[in-house]
């Protein structure tokens, strides 16, 4: 085992060596790339984007549909309800209306969002105005939201760098807008007054 | 595989070097052994020489390849290999590339799948697919090489045959992975590779005596520490050596921390390490209720890894963790989880030890990556967490650490929590206050530290938006959407303080300073006893001058720690363990009237 050597007063500084490596070995980070994959959308989560999440909505407006839901997207029990059950099966205090956004994220997970709607008579409130807004911008630009306690709203932030790559969106023919429903909401569509969530609301069991 | 058989991009990474060797050693080594060389493979990717070396052909002074700087030296999990160089007397080479740490690199990621069995070249072959001899006939050969011999002279063939394998496995995972490898990185990185090698080639000396006398009598001193340990605290969470969960629900809620405490989705109580851990600096009874855990679980195997010149070595597990600390196995290693062992670490006669560790490390690397100068302010004044009090107006300007204690410790212990992306729930349950006061400590800590703050958005958003995170040097993790926020304002901090304790490792081998270890943010080197202050002071030096080499001219950590001459021994300096280490002296004292003297002297290093 060595102890301290003595390298001698006049010998160079070893150790410099090591300060230009280091100098030399600076690197800005983020610069490498990804695998190409080929997407197979088995389930399209219903959620509102994540406070982490930079996302996109999609242009079409064929990839977006106004519907009255029950229900909480956040333990996954968010129902489509026929609007014609509304007022006869259904309570129409418990029904929501939700304009249903195809969405996509930056790690290329595409979602469901549901943005508040207006209601029937034209009701709104600056929360769900605030919400659209971001919708719609996250059509041209990269958006990410997160809740700001001071002004009850949602911060909006837009990426601005011109070097993101677009969105990957699923395959057009293969998955329109009624297949993301189909694969997003499955079982969850109340078509008939014999629903068995309509009937525990109604206390039949 | 020849070099014709690399893409041309692959094969001009490798330009600068006249010759690639691709190196695979078999030895044996019972735990904390220097490591006994039973053959070398060696094989040259331009030439396709190779070189079949077995038992006296390996008696040379150097290898039969060339290590100087203009040959690359390609192992898989290199240090073995290099501590074998060590063990034969031959020179270290001098440019490495460690395919495992580039495997590691290249699928680092917190999922835990990524995470598991890297050590293995199987592994890494199976990710990068190439073919591979199957997994229980490379257990088999190893079984047998462990077994330290003789062998047959078919034996040694096939042992050979088997090396050969592996030497070939590096020629054809090279290629497949010199795409994503950025070479002058990769030899950076393998430099500390060397500097692991050099370490656990040293070891750290061990009170062996003592430690027989506990290994002799683990079983009762298991016994002895958890009774007298109830018998002073009365938690009521022991019965026997038996940790009752009810007693311990039972103890959450006489403390109030039941409310606070992390439960596992099926509703119990956490009960990892880790829980223990982010609670013990404010809570003392939950430190020494995880220094009596961990002792227990250390006496119950014991597994110390000492070879017979006294010196505890095992595998450092270099870049084992997602930041690139080192991740040794714990059982094995003195510095585990069970502090008061480390009262074994005693210099031999003549000998004496230091424990040099940086000062408030993440908070000085925070301030260099964010670039916030009141936080860089802070870090200048030596008391950060007084000027933080200060800075946010909780504390007023005359406060000193005597004339607010209390204050700074609670500072201290937010200033880190924060720092580790801890929220207010966390937070509140770390500094043992209620949420609204963590609040109102997180705003304080954003009001003050604006620009800190603004970098950490810039990271997380920056780490979202291109699927990773990477520090200045190279090293990098794949971010993906379940990537949580929190730790993505840790990460850069941890791993540009990896690399400067690396950096420091290399330079204090290079000054001829011997080091025993690394420790987190620490190291642990050795000298004689009639030089150990100059040798620390000149230590201490060189790491600060490293950690300006890693941040550049305009910040450098401070460095604290004291050496320990023999027959003085290193202790932990946490109340906790120097309570369970007093423990089991005082019991091997009962049994043993010679134990309780001259051994348990010790000095505590702060």
């Amino acid at each position: 085992m060595s102890d301290k050597k003595d390298n001698g007063g006049d010998a160079p500084d070893p150790l410099a060596e090591i300060e230009e490596r280091l100098r030399h070995l600076y690197v800005a980070p983020g610069s490498t790339g990804g695998i190409p994959t080929e997407r197979v959308l088995l389930n399209i989560k219903v959620a509102k984007p994540q406070n982490t999440w930079f996302f996109r909505t999609h242009p079409d407006p064929a990839y977006q549909r106004k519907v009255a839901v029950l229900g909480d997207p956040k333990d996954d029990q968010l129902y489509i309800v026929n609007t014609e059950l509304v007022g006869g099966s259904v309570d129409p205090s418990l029904v929501r209306m939700k304009i249903l956004r195809a969405a996509i994220n930056r790690q290329n997970v595409p979602f469901i969002w549901p943005v508040p709607a207006p209601h029937d008579d034209g009701t709104t409130y600056p929360v769900w105005e605030n919400l659209q807004s971001a919708a719609n911008l996250a059509e041209e630009a990269w958006v990410n939201l997160s809740w700001d306690r001071e002004s009850r709203l949602h911060t909006i932030k837009k990426a601005i760098s011109e070097g993101l790559s677009p969105p990957l969106w699923p395959d057009e023919e293969r998955y329109p807008f009624d297949k993301w429903l189909a694969l997003a909401f499955k079982d969850n569509l109340i078509e008939a007054h014999d629903h068995l969530l309509l009937r525990q609301l109604r206390g039949e069991f | 595989m020849l070099l014709q058989d690399y893409s041309p991009g692959a094969a001009r990474k490798l330009d600068s070097y006249n010759e690639v060797w691709f190196v695979d050693m078999e030895f044996h080594a019972p735990p904390g052994h220097r490591p006994h060389v039973v053959c070398v493979v060696a094989a040259e990717l331009r030439t396709g020489a190779t070189f079949r070396l077995w038992g006296d052909e390996l008696k040379r002074n150097r290898p039969p390849y060339s290590v100087g700087p203009t040959s690359l030296f390609v192992a898989y999990y290199a240090t073995a290999e290099l501590e074998c160089h060590l063990a034969l007397g031959w020179p270290l080479p001098e440019t490495v590339i460690d395919l495992y740490t580039e495997f590691v690199l290249q699928t680092n990621s917190p999922l835990r799948q990524y995470q598991q069995h890297r050590k293995a070249l199987i592994p890494a072959l199976q990710h990068f697919g190439c073919p591979h001899i199957k997994a229980d006939l490379k257990t088999a050969f190893r079984d047998r090489i462990m077994a330290g011999g003789p062998w047959s002279e078919d034996d040694k063939a096939s042992i050979l045959d088997y090396c050969e394998t592996d030497t070939i496995a590096l020629a054809q995972l090279l290629p497949r992975m010199l795409p994503e490898i950025s070479v002058p990185h990769a030899i950076h990185r393998g430099r500390f590779t060397r500097c692991v090698a050099q370490m656990t080639h040293v070891g750290l000396p061990i009170d062996t005596a003592l430690l027989q006398s506990m290994r002799d009598q683990s079983a009762a001193i298991r016994e002895s520490v958890v009774s007298e340990f109830e018998r002073e605290n009365n938690f009521g969470i022991y019965e026997g050596t038996t940790f009752k969960v009810s007693g311990f629900e039972q103890y959450l809620v006489q403390e109030n921390l039941h409310l606070s405490w992390p439960r596992l989705a099926s509703g119990a109580f956490d009960q990892k390490d880790q829980t223990f851990k982010d609670l013990e600096s404010t809570h003392a009874g939950i430190g020494k209720l995880r220094e009596l855990r961990s002792t227990l679980s250390t006496l119950r195997s014991f597994d110390l890894a000492v070879g017979l010149d006294g010196r505890n070595r095992t595998l450092l597990g270099q870049y084992g963790t997602i930041t690139a600390r080192c991740a040794p196995k714990a059982s094995e290693f003195l510095f585990g989880p069970a502090r008061w062992i480390r009262g074994l670490l005693k210099p031999e006669e003549g000998r004496a030890i230091a424990y040099l560790d940086y000062s408030s490390q993440e908070i000085c690397i925070a301030g260099f990556l964010s670039g916030d100068k009141a936080l860089q302010e802070a870090y200048a004044t030596t008391d950060p967490y007084i000027s933080f009090g200060k800075a946010s107006r909780y504390l007023p300007d005359h406060a000193t650490k005597t004339s607010h204690y209390v204050e700074r410790e609670l500072l201290k212990a937010c200033l880190l929590g924060i720092g580790y992306g801890m929220q207010a729930r966390n937070l509140a349950a770390r500094i043992e206050q209620a949420p609204i006061f963590a609040q109102d400590m997180l705003r304080r800590h954003r009001e003050t530290y604006r620009g800190f703050w603004a970098w950490v958005a810039d990271e997380r958003d920056r780490a979202f938006l291109t699927g990773e995170i990477s520090t200045p040097y190279g090293w990098r993790m794949a971010v993906t959407s379940d990537t949580r926020a929190t730790s993505l304002q840790n990460w850069p901090i941890q791993s540009l303080g990896s690399e400067m304790l690396r950096v420091s490792v290399e330079m204090l081998q290079l000054a001829g300073i011997t080091v025993n270890t690394t420790v987190h943010d620490a190291v642990v080197i050795e000298s004689s006893s009639d030089c150990i202050d100059e040798v620390t002071a000149e230590a201490k030096q060189i790491m600060e001058r490293a950690s300006k080499a890693v941040m550049g001219d305009g910040m450098h950590c401070r460095v604290g720690g004291e050496p320990v001459c023999w027959p003085d021994r290193y202790m932990d300096s946490r109340p906790a363990a120097q309570e369970m280490w007093g423990r089991v002296m005082r019991y091997l004292g009962e049994q043993n009237s010679d134990t309780s003297g001259a051994e348990v002297r010790h000095r505590v290093i702060s």
